[in-house]
């Protein structure tokens, strides 16, 4: 339940950012329909909204430095509980940018656009990605940088350019991926449909395997927490 | 019955120690931990406060230690430190909150209280708060709840003296009951001497004096005269000796006043004179 709360107190520390998610998520349908169109856009779309989840995620660590770290850690409540909820909202916070995409996704469907199987799963895996781009800016953001004032650099660096690369990538072969799933199918002598459905078993899995380490990597985070000062 | 317990705290530093930190503050007392920059007194209070682990030692607040139930031990105190610890672009609205979620004592009624008493705005958010406001924030945070100590790390410097004197009073209602304690370092050593039942004295990370005020007071002289005529018995005996155009002024036990004779004036010290006395003659050391 403290996780919880600490999940809250996370999302009132960034309450102004939230403002302008909605911006961020027209922009990237915007450039998702000036890559592509279809269900390759709806990819970059997730791509880029993935990014941006990925930049916005780690907020909290740049509001809790220097002093205003006091208010969390006098708070009656165990150190894996207060990682815990970092981590909570980090999830949510990219899970949320996840449904706005999954949302996007049926408007197209009900629009009667052509959405393969195959692209819900890369959806998916995109989903997985982010979540993993969260997980690991967190777990750097714990072990390196947790309350220190003076890395800025080095904290952009690490919150922009792996969603970039993500987004960037996304871009590149956008259309390249359909050619690519086709000729998989071909060469490896599935039907296309069936090898949809393998695709769809990968995305889920790569989603439960990003929400595995997502755990593992908030425990260790809680676990060289607690051994520190101002724990 | 001893409220807080403090046993042979140590904690070590690449360029400082703190060693050996013993006392016992009894319920319904306002210990003053007292000592020059650097001295050890924010590590201390934030060993207490659980915000530091210490490198040997333990802290008991009313019989509870901090490894037996973190949750617990910090609910008992009320922290107020010398800045605000509010995340800057809190308004009182956020700060209210989330007391709310995580202290079950928590009365909003009593915050909201304070609020309006010390006129505290609001809209505004804490960054836009003067010193003396925030000071009152941190204060209404604490009181708004049941906690057992107050721990103050020079909360009352830079505060006006009619602020300074609205918290003093605040800690003497504090422990009014009889089952509160509060302990509080600061810099202004009159404030001591208004609300302060023991002071506790540290310098370079040892303790150099630790008593009921009153009986410190009584322990020690004010001594002032000529230098030329400080024999070497008592040469030995007196502590920070100050000198200056008229003369020399220093501390001296009180149960050494027989080797003053007729040739100097003695009187009873204030706790800044022998704290001053006393660092003074550590730094000569």
């Amino acid at each position: 339940m403290r996780a919880l709360h600490f999940m809250k107190i996370d999302y009132m520390l960034t309450r102004k950012q939230m403002y302008f998610m909605p911006v961020f998520f027209v922009l990237a349908w915007v450039m998702g329909t000036g890559v592509s169109e279809g269900a390759m856009s709806l990819l970059v779309v997730c791509s880029y909204t993935l990014f941006v989840a990925s930049i916005f995620s780690t907020a909290p660590f740049g509001y809790c430095v220097g002093k205003n770290r006091g208010f969390l850690l006098l708070l009656p409540a165990t150190v894996k509980e207060r990682v815990a909820g970092r981590f909570l909202y980090g999830l949510s916070f990219v899970g949320l940018l996840g449904v706005l995409c999954g949302i996007l996704w049926g408007v197209y469907a009900m629009l009667g656009y052509e959405l393969p199987l195959w692209t819900v799963a890369l959806g998916l895996c995109e989903l997985a990605v982010g979540i993993l781009l969260m997980a690991l800016e967190f777990l750097f953001f714990y072990l390196f940088g947790e309350g220190k004032e003076n890395w800025q650099h080095l904290s952009n660096i690490v919150r922009i350019a792996p969603g970039m690369a993500m987004f960037f990538s996304m871009c590149y072969f956008v259309e390249e991926i359909d050619g690519i799933q086709g000729t998989m199918a071909v060469s490896m002598g599935i039907d296309p449909k069936v090898f949809a459905g393998k695709f769809m078993q990968v995305g889920v899995t790569a989603i439960v395997a990003a929400l595995l380490l997502t755990a593992v990597a908030a425990a260790v985070c809680a676990r060289v927490i607690e051994k520190r000062d101002y724990a | 019955m001893e409220l807080l317990e403090v046993k042979n705290l140590s904690k070590h530093y690449k360029s400082f120690d703190l060693k050996n930190i013993s006392f016992a503050l009894p319920k319904g007392y306002i210990m003053g931990y007292v000592g020059a920059n650097g001295s050890g007194k924010t590590t201390t209070l934030n060993l207490i406060t659980g915000m530091l682990k210490c490198t040997e030692g333990e802290v008991y607040i009313d019989g509870l230690s901090c490894g037996e139930d973190m949750r617990a031990y910090k609910e008992k105190i009320g922290y107020v430190g010398d800045e605000s610890y509010f995340p800057e672009h809190y308004k009182i609205r956020h700060i209210r909150s989330v007391l709310k979620d995580f202290y079950p004592t928590f009365s909003t009624d009593r915050f909201n209280g304070f609020i309006r008493k010390w006129k505290l705005p609001e809209k505004k958010p804490v960054k836009d708060f003067s010193r003396g406001m925030k000071v009152m924030l941190m204060f209404a945070s604490v009181l708004a709840r049941d906690t057992k100590l107050l721990v103050l790390d020079e909360a009352t410097n830079g505060l006006d003296p009619v602020m300074r004197t609205e918290v003093l009073k605040l800690l003497q209602e504090y422990v009014m009951d009889g089952e509160k304690s509060v302990i509080f370092s600061t810099h202004i050593l009159s404030d001591l001497e208004n609300i302060a039942d023991y002071i506790y004295f540290i310098h370079g990370g040892r303790t150099v004096l630790y008593d009921a005020k009153d009986e410190l007071i009584e322990n020690f002289l004010l001594v002032k005269g000529e230098s030329a005529k400080i024999p070497p018995a008592l040469k030995r005996e007196l502590i920070g000796v100050e000198e200056n155009a008229y003369g020399f002024e220093a501390v001296l036990p009180s149960d050494k006043a027989e080797l003053l004779g007729n040739a100097f004036l003695f009187e009873k010290p204030t706790i800044d004179q022998i704290v001053i006395h006393y660092i003074k003659s550590r730094e000569e050391q």
